[in-house]
């Protein structure tokens, strides 16, 4: 004897997407001409917050499109309520009336009411028409009511086609979509950069820059630099390495990594990691030697310079209690060398002064030298 | 807002050809079909017409049904025009009719087409039945 899976339930091999990244499957944002049994058995999504938003393999489904026979209608005071049939399943479709007051009306030339009167009651005739054993066409949310679910519909209308080609054409249209979209998980890749099943050790190129920006201050460190131009990066082993490593981006579709990266990678994975670097203030750019970068706290000059120009504002009346930060950073900047240095480059210096003793730092972000 | 209870929705109408056996053991359980068929005869005073399939095959038991259309109106129906409807299948030994509840004009449809979509659908669904059953382990 065989138990049937629920197609609906996720699978083994479907990833659960968190909901900041419902958007980009496109079926989020469009009508799914889903069959109505499968639409019937659509779960709450599990990681979800937001009310009707369903789960088909791992998508996450809210609006649904369906076209199908009324084999039951309703009238009530504000909406219709039509049950459909499809051929799988039957759904009852809440269809909201057009608003009494229609606020387009003209007080002006008679010629323009009458159209506005005439569009009027050819929508509420449209509405009126629909009628047990029509084929309607009808889009909406899809919501649950007293435990059951039906489409609240923003469009729907009978479906007028003399040829009947629309609803042959829908039939088979329907099944493609299932083989080529809906039956197709979505793959999802975690935060890290790291996917998560059966393609281990590909990073984004996110990740990759992060950890170059990393090696490049280790090897500095290490190799007690004060300054490197961007191209003489590539010539490091360790930090080659760590660009060459297989990138998302780049990944031809071949999975042994016997193709070498593509330079491409290499460049941009570097440019990244300086760009890294810049922003968290390590490096600083030169104003003589445009491509030339300074590693900050390496910097000697720029060292001996902020000492010399915390000494001397610190002995004027003003600045007895210590020089802000605002006021050495603009000193510092009128020097040629360090025009180009930045805010979070200035507080990691004063940081690493501090920590070698030749400042402290006082209330309301100020800096004292010591003597 | 309200919505029809579930006691009130009537049961989904499996799509049949009329060449099929509609009382066979597989739709046992089946309480309404959709069929398709050409109107070849119609007795105004019993509210009774004859369907026969648009396609005809060769060796097939089953070529044409009697269906009631008592429900539907107003009944309008020409001979030799092809008609969709929903019909209510009761137990054979009551009176061997069919009831129909909806009636719907299909002349100018490509029934060749048609019936090719709903075998397009059919091979899907006996697809996912394999795909989607789990072997009891036991």
């Amino acid at each position: 004897m065989c138990a049937v899976k629920d197609p609906t339930s996720l699978e083994s091999g479907c990833t659960i997407i968190p909901e900041n990244r419902w958007k980009k499957d496109p079926l989020f944002s469009c009508c799914c001409n889903l069959f109505i049994k499968d639409i019937l058995d659509l779960r709450p999504y599990p990681s979800g917050s937001q009310e009707c938003v369903f789960v088909y393999k791992n998508h996450p489904i809210r609006w649904v499109t369906t076209m199908g026979i009324i084999v039951k209608a309703e009238e009530k005071a504000k909406f219709h309520i039509y049950a459909v049939d499809d051929g799988t399943g039957v759904i009852s479709c809440v269809c909201w009336k057009p608003k009494e007051d229609f606020n387009l009306r003209s007080n002006g030339e008679d010629g323009a009411q009458s159209l506005i009167e005439r569009m009027e009651n050819w929508h509420l005739e449209q509405l009126s028409c629909l009628e047990i054993g029509d084929l309607v066409n009808i889009r909406g949310k899809l919501i649950i009511y007293r435990e059951m679910k039906q489409i609240s519909a923003f469009s729907y209308g009978k479906v007028v086609d003399p040829s009947h080609t629309l609803e042959v054409r829908g039939m088979q249209d329907q099944v493609l979509r299932y083989t080529s979209v809906y039956d197709n998980p979505l793959k999802s890749t975690e935060h890290s950069g790291i996917k998560d099943q059966g393609t281990e050790g590909i990073k984004s190129m996110e990740g990759i820059s992060q950890e170059v920006a990393e090696k490049i201050l280790l090897v500095s460190t290490r190799e007690k630099y004060q300054n490197f131009h961007l191209y003489e990066l590539e010539t490091v082993p360790d930090i080659y390495k760590v660009c060459c490593q297989p990138c998302e981006e780049f990944i031809n579709g071949k999975e042994n990594g016997e193709k070498s990266p593509p330079s491409e990678q290499i460049a941009l994975a570097l440019k990244n990691g300086v760009k890294h670097l810049l922003e968290k203030g390590h490096i600083f750019k030169s104003k003589r030697d445009r491509g030339l970068l300074h590693l900050t706290t390496a910097n000697k000059d720029l060292r001996d310079v902020t000492c010399r120009i915390l000494r001397a504002e610190c002995r004027k009346q003003e600045y007895i209690n210590g020089c802000q930060f605002q006021h050495l950073y603009n000193n510092i900047k009128t020097r040629t060398d360090f025009q180009y240095l930045t805010h979070s480059a200035m507080r990691n210096l004063l940081n690493s002064l501090e920590e070698q003793g030749l400042v402290i730092s006082c209330n309301n972000y100020q800096f004292l030298p010591v003597r | 807002m309200s919505s029809f209870s579930s006691t009130n929705i009537p049961p989904v109408a499996e799509i049949c050809h009329i060449h099929e056996d509609i009382f066979s053991q597989e739709r046992k359980h089946t309480k309404r079909i959709r069929i398709i068929g050409r109107l070849q005869e119609k007795d105004i005073n019993r509210h009774t017409v004859v369907l026969t399939s648009p396609v005809t095959q060769p060796n097939v038991k089953h070529s044409s049904v009697k269906v009631c259309v008592k429900l539907i109106y107003p009944f309008e129906a020409r001979l030799g025009s092809l008609y969709e409807t929903i019909v209510e299948v009761l137990q054979p030994e009551e009176d061997g009719n069919l009831h129909a509840h909806t009636w719907r004009c299909m002349d100018g449809l490509d029934i060749i087409m048609y019936y090719k979509g709903i075998q397009m659908r059919r091979e899907y669904f006996s697809q996912q039945n394999i795909n989607q059953a789990v072997p009891d382990t036991g």
